[in-house]
Parts: C-alpha cells; sequence; structure tokens
C-alpha cells in the first residue's frame, strides 16, 4: 500500500535549512495497522502530512497503491486525497458553520455527489459511530470523543484504502480514548489500512507493527 | 477517474449558513457595498431628475423666449401700448410672437362656489409664446380685445374648480361683478413648474386668461401691463436684440431696475450649470464612500479568511483543490455584492424618494441607473474578494491545518 525510498524533508528558515525528516523508507501492506510513535518535534506529523499527500517530499520516491505521488501536481495529489486517503487530526477541525452531516459529507463535496446522496451517506455514518440523535447539532456543541467521532465518520465517506490519524486520542480521557481505539480495530479488521501517530503506548498497542521516530529517522519498536 | 468539481451553485447554500453563524461579519460587508451602491443610484437619479426637468422646461419655454418684466411697485405704468407699436416698427421681423401681460388675482363665482383664481390678462399672442393646447373651444382673439368681450378661457384645473367638467364652454361664471363667458379651456399640462431668478413658469393648469382690455378701463390702445413676452424667431438672434430692446424701453429704465430682461433659457442653463457641479460634487463623494465600502469588504474577506485558515486546510485535505477554494471565495464575495447590491438599490430608492419629497428635488430612476448601480456592486465584489481568494486559494494545506 505504502512504499517510501529515502524521503528527506528539509524546512527553510531565514539563514538555515532544518532537516526534518532523513532518509525514510517505510512499507506498508494492504490492510496493515502501523502505529509511529516519538517525542514531539521529531517530524512524525511531516512525514503523515506527506504520506497523506498534503505536502512533497524533497527527495526520495513515493507510491501510494500503485501511484507514484512524488512526481504529481496540486489537483493530481487533490485527486488522490479524495480518492483513496482519510485523514483524522489532533485538533478535531470542522466547518463551524455547517452541520454535523455537511460536515461529514464534506469529501463527497469534492467529488460531485448530489448533495441528498452526501447528506444520505453522512447520516449513514453518523449513525454507525454513535451519533444518529445529534445530525442537526454544530460541531461547536459536540464533546471531544464525538468530535473525534465525527471526525473518523468524515474520514470514511470516501472509502478510502488508507486511514491517516494523528494524535486522535491526544485530548481524550482514557475512556474515550479506547473507545476510539475500538473504532480503529474494527475498522482495520474490516481491512482499512491505517497509519496512526500517537504519544500514547496503549494505544499504538492496538497496531500490528511499531516505529519510534527520532530526530527524524524511522526505527522498529523493541516491544 | 478524473477530479470533479463541485458546480458553482453548490458554494451558495453553505455560504449562507456561514453568513447565519457570523452574521455581524457579513452585514458589515453588505453594508460597505450596500451604502456605496445607494449613494450612487441617489446621485445618478437626482442628476437625471434635474435633466429631465430641464428638458421638460425647455419645451414648455422654448429657447427663444424673452420677458420684459416690470419690477416697479409704484404705480407709474412701466410698459404701454406705445412701447408696443415700436417695438414691431424696429423688431418685428425678429419676432414670431409678442404678448402682453398683465396679472392680478380675483375671486371667481360659479353658483354657491368661489375661488382665488389668478387671471392674466393678456392677447391672443400669449398662446403662440407658450404653444398652448387647448382641451376645447378656442384661445382670445384680437377681436375680443378691440371689443373688449368678457369672455374666458380656463387652465384645465380651474375648469374642474369651477365646473367640475372641462368641457366648460359656452358656461358663465363672475369675476368680481362681471359675468365672463368660458370660449375655451386648455388641455391637460403636466409640465413642472420651474422658478427660476425671478421668473416662474406659468401655472397653466390654475389659470384664466381673459382679454387684457378688460381688466383696464383705458382705451384700447392705451393699455398698461407689467410684463412683455417676446417670442424670437430665431434664438440665435436675442443677443444681438438686447441693445434694441433697451434702447425702445429706456436704457436708464433697466439702470434703475424699474424693467428687467429675462432669458428663461440662459436661466435654465445656469440652473444646469449648478446641477452639474452638485452632481459631480456628490459623485466624488459617492465614489469615495464606494471605495470605503469596498476597502471595508476586503479587509472582512480578509480577516475571514484568516479565522477561516483550519477550515481551508480542512477542505484542501479532503480533497479540493486550489481551483475549488478559489471559487468557492470568489462566490462568497459576488454574493455579498448581490445582496449589497440590491440592498442599495432599495435604499438608494427609497432614500431617492425622501429628497425628492423633502427637499423638493427632481429624482428619476430610470433602468439604465439600476443597471449601472448594480454592476457597480458586482464590480466592487470581485475587486475585494479576488485578492482574499486568491490568498486562500495559495495557503499551503499543511500551513493552514497547523493553525
Amino acid at each position: 500500500m505504502i512504499q517510501t525510498r529515502s524521503l528527506d524533508k528539509s524546512y527553510q528558515l531565514p539563514g538555515q535549512q532544518v532537516p526534518v525528516l532523513k532518509n525514510i523508507s517505510l512499507d506498508v501492506a494492504e490492510g496493515e495497522f502501523v502505529a509511529i510513535m516519538g517525542p514531539s518535534g521529531t517530524g512524525k506529523s511531516t512525514l503523515l502530512n506527506l504520506l497523506g499527500c498534503l505536502d512533497m517530499a524533497d527527495s526520495g520516491s513515493f507510491t501510494l497503491d500503485q501511484e507514484m505521488i512524488s512526481k504529481m501536481d496540486d489537483r493530481a495529489l487533490a485527486d488522490i486525497r479524495k480518492r483513496k486517503l482519510g485523514f483524522v487530526f489532533q485538533s478535531t477541525s470542522f466547518i463551524d458553520y455547517l452541520d454535523l452531516p455537511d460536515n461529514v459529507a464534506m469529501p463527497g463535496f469534492y467529488s460531485g455527489m448530489s448533495r441528498a446522496d452526501c447528506r444520505h451517506r453522512a447520516i449513514d455514518l453518523l449513525e454507525q459511530v454513535g451519533l444518529g440523535h445529534r445530525l442537526s447539532h454544530l460541531p461547536g456543541q459536540l464533546s471531544g470523543g464525538e468530535s473525534q467521532r465525527v471526525a473518523i465518520a468524515r474520514a470514511l465517506f470516501n472509502r478510502p484504502r488508507l486511514l491517516l490519524a494523528d494524535e486522535p486520542t491526544g485530548n481524550l480521557d482514557s475512556h474515550n480514548s479506547s473507545e476510539i481505539v475500538n473504532m480503529l480495530r474494527d475498522l482495520n479488521a474490516e481491512g482499512l489500512t491505517i497509519v496512526l501517530i500517537t504519544h500514547d503506548e496503549a494505544v499504538a498497542k492496538a497496531a500490528d507493527r511499531i516505529f519510534i521516530m527520532e530526530d527524524g529517522s524511522l526505527s522498529h519498536a523493541s516491544y | 477517474m478524473q477530479a470533479t468539481n463541485p458546480g458553482l451553485f453548490s458554494y451558495i447554500l453553505p455560504a449562507f449558513k456561514m453568513w447565519q453563524v457570523k452574521r455581524l461579519q457579513a452585514l458589515l460587508s453588505i453594508a460597505g457595498i450596500a451604502i456605496g451602491v445607494m449613494g450612487f443610484v441617489v446621485v445618478v437619479a437626482m442628476g437625471q431628475g434635474a435633466r429631465q426637468e430641464f428638458s421638460r422646461a425647455v419645451g414648455v419655454l422654448g429657447t427663444s423666449t424673452v420677458i420684459v418684466n416690470s419690477t416697479s411697485t409704484d404705480s407709474l405704468p412701466q410698459l404701454n401700448s406705445q412701447m408696443l407699436v415700436s417695438m414691431k416698427k424696429l423688431m418685428g421681423h425678429e419676432l414670431s410672437a409678442m404678448a402682453p401681460v398683465k396679472q392680478t388675482y380675483r375671486t371667481a363665482y360659479m353658483q354657491r362656489k368661489s375661488q382665488r383664481m389668478r387671471i392674466v390678462g393678456t392677447s391672443s399672442a400669449y398662446r403662440d409664446v407658450f404653444s398652448l393646447a387647448l382641451a376645447n373651444g378656442r384661445f382670445l382673439a384680437p377681436y375680443d380685445l378691440r371689443q373688449r368681450q368678457r369672455v374666458a378661457v380656463l387652465g384645465h384645473d380651474t375648469a374642474m374648480a369651477l365646473f367640475a367638467t372641462s368641457q366648460a364652454s359656452g358656461k358663465v361664471f363672475r369675476l368680481g361683478r362681471e359675468w365672463f363667458t368660458v370660449i375655451g379651456v386648455l388641455a391637460t399640462d403636466r409640465s413642472p413648474l420651474m422658478k427660476l431668478s425671478g421668473f416662474q413658469t406659468p401655472d397653466t393648469a390654475r389659470s384664466i386668461y381673459v382679454p387684457l382690455t378688460v381688466m383696464t378701463p383705458k382705451a384700447v390702445d392705451d393699455l398698461q401691463f407689467s410684463k412683455l413676452l417676446l417670442k424670437f424667431a430665431d434664438d440665435q438672434r436675442i443677443p444681438a436684440a438686447i441693445p434694441l430692446l433697451q434702447r425702445i424701453f429706456g436704457a436708464s429704465r433697466f439702470s434703475q431696475q424699474k424693467l428687467e430682461l429675462i432669458i428663461p433659457y440662459q436661466l435654465l442653463i445656469k440652473k444646469k450649470q449648478f446641477q452639474n457641479m452638485l452632481e459631480l460634487f456628490l459623485l466624488g463623494i459617492s465614489s469615495i464612500i464606494l471605495t470605503v465600502g469596498i476597502a471595508g469588504v476586503l479587509n472582512v474577506m480578509l480577516v475571514s479568511i484568516n479565522t477561516r485558515r483550519s477550515e481551508i486546510g480542512l477542505r484542501r485535505a479532503v480533497g479540493a483543490t486550489r481551483n475549488d477554494i478559489l471559487q468557492q471565495f470568489m462566490i462568497e464575495g459576488l454574493m455579498l455584492a448581490i445582496v449589497g447590491g440590491t440592498a442599495g438599490l432599495l435604499a438608494g430608492w427609497w432614500l431617492g424618494v425622501i429628497v425628492s419629497s423633502w427637499f423638493d428635488l427632481p429624482v428619476l430612476f430610470d433602468s439604465q441607473t439600476v443597471l449601472t448601480g448594480f454592476a457597480i456592486a458586482l464590480l466592487a465584489g470581485v475587486l475585494s474578494a479576488t485578492y482574499p481568494a486568491i490568498k486562500a486559494a495559495g495557503l499551503h494545506p499543511v500551513e493552514a491545518l497547523r493553525s
């Protein structure tokens, strides 16, 4: 599913170049659940942005589901994100003036689906994540755990091949956290490939494989 | 699979939902455009009104009318029959009509009705000077003056007031102690009345015209009157005729300000020049308002994009291209312009009605004014949305998501 070879990425600060990712080579098979751990500021999110086709590496190659991502332009990247990827972020970002079904249906908006179809599928997904009773609410009226469930519903909207989750339990208590983890595991059991970033060892243990990110380099975890 | 873009119309509903939540922001933008458009529309409508009034007044008076007006307050006659004779001798070939006028107010009686009326004593030429049309009957004739016939031509409103019909020819009424027979009624005249310095267009609808000779006991060839209306055959000849007129009437009378020459066309031109300047001044003010409005919208949209960075990042993450973001913000800007423009047009119309009724200024809205006002609103919307929209579209998804 994911195949990266020698990915490098650095940020340009005035007067200096700060390397963030060094020589990242990562393979994730279809249907795998992979967690990446590590202290903050080591480049985990940068890697996830590259995998999520939100950003481009400076050098190296990246193949996602047999498509060469490293050679694509803005339009093609947007298309890949739309068709193959689902995102769950730590700080739950929603569009605050749209109700929950419209927020969940956001990926459908850019796929040319009719509004009625969009809302229909969004409502189905919200029911699946246990929020069928809050359809007319705005995102600002949700608790942290509820927000993440909505975020997962939105990530699933376009039936992605790969789910990328950046600290999805970062702001949650242990009860809500394990609920989200269980949800991810169920999705993985149904065949969805997942790459997860987390600080929390308990969360990471749900994954098939765990990587440690340290100073821009990736290594296998010893547990 | 090719990327499918959302249709342009699909941005409209979400934009309305956003306005519902961010009311103040939307209201400020709309108000900026609306005030600018309102200012523009009112100014242009006032200009159009003045232009229409001008051309109507020219239509009534013609460009070739000159009025000799007696301004003396003492009882000494300033204008008399001898002058008429000299005029005819010296300038007859230049004139197409010449009418003496003496004006007074008297009470007209008809059965139990009585009303104070403007009585105009004049000759048959009066009709030619003002190109008056008759609804029925005839105007005064030279015969009426020679024979001192007690006949009268009524303005349309006067006929309605006295007889409740415009078909009043042949009916009689009383002016003071004398009975008059109606010989004709003027056609309805809806020309606006204009006051220019020292001169007022005749209120023909509310007047009674009688032979000048019946207003004075003096001999038919020894009349006195307060105004002489001259219609020149060629308006180009008016400037050259002024010295001659002064000679006929006695230059000293002009210098003593007992007589004045009124050339309505020149007064109209002066008034129009003043209106043009006023219009230009107001247009300047309204374009300043519009510029401030555009700057306001621009500012509001820039702030809006800053507060909506995470929305932009999110939309990019779920598959929006730069172009999709550009379209979204352009359409939001255009919607502000359409709503603001419509509000501005309505407010402008309302303000125009108030201006015309409170300040007695002519105001005219035509389709061109309305269309231009709306086009300006759209232009303002496009101008103020383009930069913020380009900025939003240029945001890197990662940067946008980070905020």
